[in-house]
């Protein structure tokens, strides 16, 4: 096995034309905000253009985190990758590689539409921006992968996993706010709901505000989840 | 050197069974037919010796050296908006083996004029053989074949299996393979299961390809008696008022021996016993 081979056919086979058309249309929505401060020194602040660039990249990176897991399922590729333990071992790996690529590239994406903002209207930026920008959008690309993973080891219908991952991604959060709005409902569970990385993940991000205990919470679900699927993803029927 | 199914079974969603008790053996260099009416358990057969199935009852075991298997089940997979060359390129480097075996699948199955386009481009048969090149990328030692000559021309199909049949001969590898075109089994296949149900309800050996079948009409009269006079011959199958009976020898010796006990068909008929043959005669005694 040439496992280099191997990794660099997966990343070009992902990192692909739609890859930078939707990191393109999310620097340009986000830009939108950097031309309204430039132009009437608006009242906006950096948190307000990477929430903007988040609108979509954080959409797009939703889908590539359930297509980068079901696509094999879809061209019926799974037959040829799961052959043998080892194989699909290779395949969880790659796809959690993958995603990190392509996460950085959104984080990326973020951190140089910042960057434009502080050239142009003279905003707070800082290189410790950058590395924050790559390292939420990083978390939230594994995160969300390893979890439509797993969902997909146990439920293999690609267009209803499709729906799913985007109602995790842009529903799910927002009726898990409802509990913070509720009396009722005891604060333990509320600080559970606010630190879970299906909550905290899609409605901190657009910030960049996840703090550092959300993100150690995030990446050792991340660990946890990826443990699971190691150990399991062998024993499964395709 | 051969995979072996000891009593296995398969249960789909603890009440649906696919497979049962099924004892089965591939030895390497061998091609084995699988044939069965759909939804017979041949799929599932197929997928548990790829590793695609992997939860099972009974015993699934691997003697000797080499246990990769290549496989092409239900229809070929690939990535239908990468080129052929992509798709090859990235199981080659996933599986490994060296390069000049790659440039002769290529070369053996025709494709090298079709690497540069698409695969949704591609015609069926074209991706009939892209999926045996994807199964055979991996340089393995049994391969597993569903209807691998699906959507191909017959001069493709002839080059298909020829070249199917000159790998377990000349490279030692196990080929098992399903279709519905039994004269495709039978030319290419040195035992042939057939499989209904989930249970494998015969086999026809490589010696019964050229054994010689007296297909003999009897009056309904006749009919009990003569079935009753042939019971001394292994193998005999009734068809409504035709009775097969396979023989190895001197026909005379059989019509003979009818004669003695007063019994005349009304027509008789000599022919080879084919696996079509043999494949109704199974189905229909397990019909009733």
């Amino acid at each position: 096995m040439n496992v280099s081979q191997f990794f660099k056919l997966e990343i070009k086979r992902n990192l692909n034309l739609a890859l930078f058309l939707s990191i393109g249309f999310a620097f340009l929505f986000g830009g939108a905000i950097v031309y309204s401060i430039y132009q009437m020194d608006g009242p906006f602040q950096p948190r307000n253009v990477s929430g903007l660039y988040a609108g979509i990249a954080t959409v797009a990176l939703g889908v590539y985190c359930s297509k980068i897991v079901i696509a094999d399922l879809h061209y019926g590729t799974i037959y040829l990758l799961f052959t043998s333990a080892r194989d699909r071992i290779v395949f969880l790996v790659s796809r959690v590689l993958v995603i990190s690529i392509v996460s950085f590239m959104f984080g990326l994406g973020c951190a140089a539409l910042l960057y434009v903002n502080h050239a142009l209207n003279g905003q707070p930026f800082s290189a410790g921006d950058v590395g924050n920008a790559v390292l939420q959008y990083v978390l939230f690309g594994v995160f969300f992968t390893l979890l439509f993973q797993v969902i997909s080891m146990v439920y293999q219908k690609v267009m209803q996993l499709l729906i799913l991952s985007l109602v995790t991604i842009l529903v799910l959060p927002g009726l898990l706010g409802i509990v913070f709005q509720v009396e009722a409902i005891p604060e333990f569970v509320k600080d559970f709901v606010a630190y879970a990385p299906i909550y905290s993940l899609p409605n901190q991000l657009p910030f960049l505000a996840l703090d550092g205990m959300e993100m150690t919470l995030t990446a050792v679900v991340s660990l946890l989840l990826f443990v699971f699927a190691f150990k399991r993803l062998p024993k499964i029927d395709y | 050197m051969s995979v072996e199914m000891h009593k296995l079974s398969k249960t789909f969603n603890r009440q649906e069974l696919a497979l049962s008790e099924v004892d089965f053996t591939l030895r390497k260099g061998e091609v084995v037919g699988l044939v069965g009416p759909n939804g017979a358990g041949k799929t599932t057969l197929m997928k548990i010796i790829s590793g695609i199935i992997v939860q099972y009852d009974g015993v699934l075991t691997f003697r000797g050296e080499g246990r990769s298997v290549g496989s092409l089940i239900e229809k070929p997979k690939y990535f239908p908006n990468k080129s052929g060359r992509y798709n090859i390129d990235y199981f080659h480097s996933l599986f490994g083996g060296d390069d000049e075996h790659f440039d002769e699948i290529i070369e053996s199955l025709g494709m090298a004029s079709y690497l540069k386009k698409k695969v949704k481009d591609y015609s069926l048969g074209m991706k009939q053989r892209l999926g045996i090149a994807l199964a055979l990328i991996s340089n393995p030692d049994y391969l597993v074949l569903d209807e691998p000559t699906n959507g191909m021309d017959p001069d493709g199909i002839r080059h298909i299996l020829g070249y199917l049949k000159r790998l377990a001969k000349e490279k030692g590898i196990g080929i098992l393979i399903s279709s519905h075109i039994l004269e495709d089994i039978e030319s290419m296949s040195d035992r042939v299961y057939v499989i209904k149900e989930g249970r494998i309800i015969n086999e026809y050996a490589r010696d019964q390809h050229d054994r010689e079948v007296l297909e003999l009409t009897f009056s309904e009269g006749d009919l009990h008696q003569a079935l009753h006079v042939l019971e001394a011959y292994e193998g005999v199958t009734r068809s409504g008022q035709i009775l097969s009976v396979p023989f190895a020898g001197d026909m005379k010796q059989v019509l003979k021996h009818l004669s003695q006990n007063d019994l005349f068909p009304i027509d008789v008929k000599r022919k080879k016993d084919t696996l079509e043959d043999f494949y109704f005669q199974n189905m229909e005694s397990e019909a009733k």
